[in-house]
């Protein structure tokens, strides 16, 4: 019966992921900083280039999960809320937010560094093959917290591109263009697919009065 | 009455009902869903599922809230404090209860 228990828990906390529209979302964000390293690597190395990257990237970044959230809110309300019904989550307050917060920034501070740490000891083939890696244990992660295959087949597909990166040899920026790109595509890829399936499966409900 | 076989009559009836622990353990994961959600998850009738909610609205347990979506009626549920607390005390109470029968 505990277990029971837990599978509801882990379904309805799952819900969130039915319809592929989160995976779409992100995906175009990730799909986005590819192009944008697509352009830098286009443009001429020097100050403006510097510039638009420390300003470019953090707006793209932000800007991007903060609207392709809004997107995703909308297209749940459209779409998958009338076939399937409502669900909304707890937020996390307090301790547990900033708890959050911390872990991610910590992370993130951890994989820069780390990064870095390969591009200065002349390593810079494996740079792709660690964000790979680091990025799969990520949707690993997910997969095995809501119990979703899909995650997982996401994070083999990472590490293949990882890999393919490496072995190609780009430099600097069409490395990190090429695997945010190939990435992004991958995902709004996985989402499409369970938007499709979840539209043939389902159909819209009213509630009666 | 034997102390294992009262802990066992001692669990809240009201959660324990299978149509209902299904519900509340839905809610619990939830802040809030509505009522379609409720209707698929469970698959109950309409019917047994707005009788099941009405009881535990009547225990306090859930809070319903009739609103619209746009033009579309809509019927929001969400576990209360009280509820919250007592699905909690629910799921202690079987722990101890399944750990003293693994240790017999």
């Amino acid at each position: 019966m505990k277990d029971d228990i837990q599978a509801t828990i882990q379904r309805t906390q799952r819900y969130w992921y039915v319809d592929g529209l989160s995976e779409i979302g992100t995906g175009s964000v990730i799909l986005l900083m590819g192009l944008f390293y697509f352009a830098l690597s286009l443009a001429q190395p020097g100050t403006v280039t510097a510039l638009v990257v420390g300003v470019g990237q953090p707006v793209i970044i932000l800007g991007g999960f903060w609207l392709a959230s809004k997107a995703v809110t909308n297209l749940k309300e459209r779409i998958t809320y009338p076939r399937t019904g409502y669900v909304s989550y707890p937020r996390r307050s307090g301790k547990r937010r900033w708890g959050v917060m911390a872990t991610s920034a910590v992370i993130a501070i951890g994989l820069t560094l780390g990064v870095t740490q390969l591009a200065a000891s002349g390593n810079r083939a494996l740079i792709p093959v660690v964000t790979a890696a680091l990025i799969a244990l990520a949707l690993a992660l997910l997969g095995y917290r809501f119990s979703l295959q899909r995650f997982y087949v996401l994070g083999i597909l990472v590490m293949l591109i990882g890999l393919l990166i490496a072995w190609l040899g780009l430099t600097e920026p069409l490395s990190t263009a090429l695997f945010f790109s190939l990435f992004g595509l991958c995902m709004i890829a996985a989402g499409t697919i369970t938007l499709i399936r979840y539209l043939h499966a389902t159909q819209p409900l009213v509630e009666e009065l | 009455m034997s102390s294992d076989l009262r802990a066992v009559t001692d669990v809240d009836r009201l959660i324990h009902e299978p149509s209902r622990l299904l519900i509340v353990t839905i809610l619990y994961a939830a802040s809030q869903v509505d009522f379609l959600f409720l209707l698929r998850e469970t698959g109950l009738t309409k019917g047994n599922l707005s009788a099941h909610l009405s009881r535990l609205e009547q225990a306090g347990y859930v809070q319903i809230e009739k609103t619209f979506r746009g033009k579309v009626p809509q019927t929001l549920i969400s576990l209360t404090p009280t509820g919250r607390e007592a699905f909690e005390n629910y799921r202690k109470q079987l722990k101890q209860i399944i750990k003293r029968i693994s240790d017999e």
